[in-house]
């Protein structure tokens, strides 16, 4: 898996690697969800869902896009799987098109990702470090 | 060693700790916990807090600190209302997180027979968990109402009793609430969760006072050995959540505006004379006021379960409060009464004998402080000391503090061991996960009795009670 979870005293951290921004947006969303329902790979979608972020820059893309998922998981009770990614770096807008999956019984709560101590990095390959309120 | 002892509780971080650093750190802990603090980053976040634009003071240390994100958990900051800043990081995500604590008029001898009935249909009774969903629906225009009226709105329908507001800080509702600066995802994720414990370290504890320290405190607060009690922590669900988290994004294009910049995003914030900081005020009362309102249902919920087994019983209120929260308050600063807007993460607002916004029945012997423990432990119930409202604009811890990360606590012990050993001191646990239990094991926090040891010592609040758990709910 490309993405670790890194230990923080309160709460707890992901570490993402990917090898290029559209890979970062699926690979992040795998690890968020992965972290709050384990294996939810065998999940059958229900429904089809767009998001669509605009932002001053990539932190707070990739921040909005997992805090996103957690807006749907709390309002949809769904996963969005994404299937088709774009991210414009110029303007900073991602759009997502994905699809919608009834949520498992999660295993871990997360009430918020964070921007502390968040970074993100593009060479030489993307890396997104980020903080999860607990 | 960048910290200076001043005495035996007190440390001061100096500001050539850190370059921009306004303001010293003032940090209280024992050695045990100082030695803890250098471990991990929370020095390098309260030495963060202290470079915020006019801080006032201390950027000050609780002796529950941990890491947290932009301030530290268990941090308090106060800024001046002419050139000081307000920052949703500084308040952080479950705004108006709290606890408050209800007495019963029964003893442990009577509450024995029925902890294991009674606990099973509190947690059957009060939603629990991830993404749980209330007891009671609510339709949009309640839940403006509840975002306006907090507590008030909970007993106006029938949720609690008036006596209740004299126990709740700001007498249950922040009158500063503006829902229209609260977004539709806000709303949306508010509405299905009023009156849910939620998850994580968030629970519902059947208690009995264990000791009496302070007699005549106890005496005014109604609290007496063997008496059993409810204490429930829990905030403001993903309403609060979401609120932070659309605040941070208007802070960041905040600071643009302002020129304003900090040593971590996490702390983003506006001044507090500005649009930005007008509306994030508005919207984090409104949450604070959720908060408020789903604690005093959780507790309307409680008394029902408790009806159902002793037909005569009353739960009255001790106190209400929250730890997550910037109140502006009426403060000395270089010898003037002034308002500043005090920031507490992690810590518990703690009032002196006298002051002016506490309830009648109180205002001579202090404001009610509720310190819970970890899983397992013992909690207190503390009274905020002149001291405190001199020394660190009336605050004080709000709990244990984690030493553990939730990774190495999961590690650690199975969940069956970890109940078998509660059980075995006589603790009954309920879950609705066992991922929970195991990463809330008495170990992954400090030891609470050095905590509050810690503020007594300091004065800045003195031990009343101290509460031993009888039986745990958690998310």
């Amino acid at each position: 898996m490309p993405w670790k979870e890194l230990p923080h005293t309160a709460d707890a951290g992901l570490e993402i690697e990917a090898g290029s921004a559209e890979g970062l947006v699926l690979e992040s969303a795998k690890a968020l969800y992965y972290f709050m329902f384990g294996d939810f790979f065998a999940l059958k979608p229900d429904g089809e869902d767009v998001v669509r972020i605009e932002s001053l820059d990539l932190l707070e893309l990739f921040v909005s896009w997992l805090n996103e998922l957690l807006y749907t998981y709390d309002v949809k009770e769904r996963i969005f799987y994404p299937k088709d990614v774009s991210v414009d770096l110029q303007k900073m807008r991602l759009s997502v098109n994905g699809s919608l999956c009834i949520a498992p019984k999660p295993v871990r709560a997360i009430k918020a990702v964070t921007y502390g101590c968040a970074k993100i990095t593009t060479e030489p390959t993307w890396k997104f470090r980020v903080y999860l309120d607990l | 060693m960048a910290l200076k002892q001043l005495d035996h509780v007190r440390w001061l971080l100096d500001k050539d700790f850190k370059a921009g650093m306004r303001v010293t750190g003032l940090i209280y802990g024992d050695s045990y916990i100082i030695q803890n603090l250098e471990k991990e980053g929370a020095l390098e976040q309260i030495a963060n807090v202290a470079c915020l634009p006019g801080i006032l003071k201390h950027s000050y240390a609780m002796p529950d600190v941990h890491w947290g994100y932009g301030f530290p958990i268990g941090g308090v900051a106060a800024f001046s209302m002419d050139d000081g800043i307000i920052s949703p990081g500084g308040v952080g995500y479950d705004i108006s997180c709290g606890v408050r604590v209800m007495l019963t008029f029964l003893d442990q001898d009577e509450m024995k027979p029925h902890i294991d009935e009674l606990t099973a249909a509190i947690f059957t009774k009060v939603p629990c968990g991830v993404g749980s969903k209330g007891a009671i629906k609510i339709g949009e225009s309640d839940l403006l109402d509840v975002l306006a009226n907090g507590a008030l709105w909970a007993v106006k329908k029938g949720y609690g009793t008036k006596e209740d507001l004299e126990c709740i800080e700001e007498r249950g509702r922040l009158p500063h609430a503006d829902a229209s600066y609260v977004s539709k995802k806000a709303l949306e994720r508010g509405k299905p969760q009023l009156g849910t414990l939620g998850s994580g370290n968030h629970f519902l504890e059947i208690q009995v006072i264990d000791e009496i320290y302070d007699e005549n405190a106890a005496r005014r607060f109604g609290l007496n050995l063997g008496q059993v009690t409810v204490m429930i922590h829990c905030g403001s669900r993903g309403l609060g959540h979401q609120v932070c988290d659309d605040y941070i994004k208007v802070m960041l294009r905040a600071m643009n505006k302002y020129g304003i910049s900090v040593p971590d995003r996490q702390l983003c914030c506006a001044p507090l004379k500005s649009e930005e900081a007008k509306q994030y005020l508005g919207a984090m009362q409104a949450a604070a006021n959720y908060a408020l309102a789903n604690r005093e249902i959780i507790g309307h919920l409680v008394r029902e379960v408790f009806g159902d087994f002793f037909p005569k019983s009353d739960l009255k209120l001790l106190y209400d409060v929250s730890h997550n929260m910037a109140h502006i308050e009426k403060h000395e600063v270089e010898g003037k009464q002034i308002d500043v807007c005090v920031h507490r993460k992690g810590a518990t607002r703690a009032f002196p004998p006298g002051h002016p916004s506490l309830p009648e029945k109180y205002r001579q012997v202090g404001q009610p402080v509720i310190i819970p423990g970890s899983m397992g432990t013992e909690s207190y119930i503390l009274v905020g000391t002149k001291r405190g409202m001199e020394e660190c604009f009336a605050s004080t811890c709000h709990g244990a503090g984690r030493v553990l990360s939730r990774k190495a606590a999961m590690k650690s012990e199975k969940a069956d061991t970890i109940l078998k050993r509660l059980e075995d001191r006589g603790i009954k646990v309920m879950a609705e996960t066992m991922g929970t239990v195991r990463e809330e094991i008495p170990e992954a926090y400090k030891d609470v009795s050095r905590v509050v040891d810690v503020v007594e010592k300091a004065g800045i609040s003195r031990k009343v009670a101290r509460l031993r758990p009888l039986a745990v709910i958690k998310g």
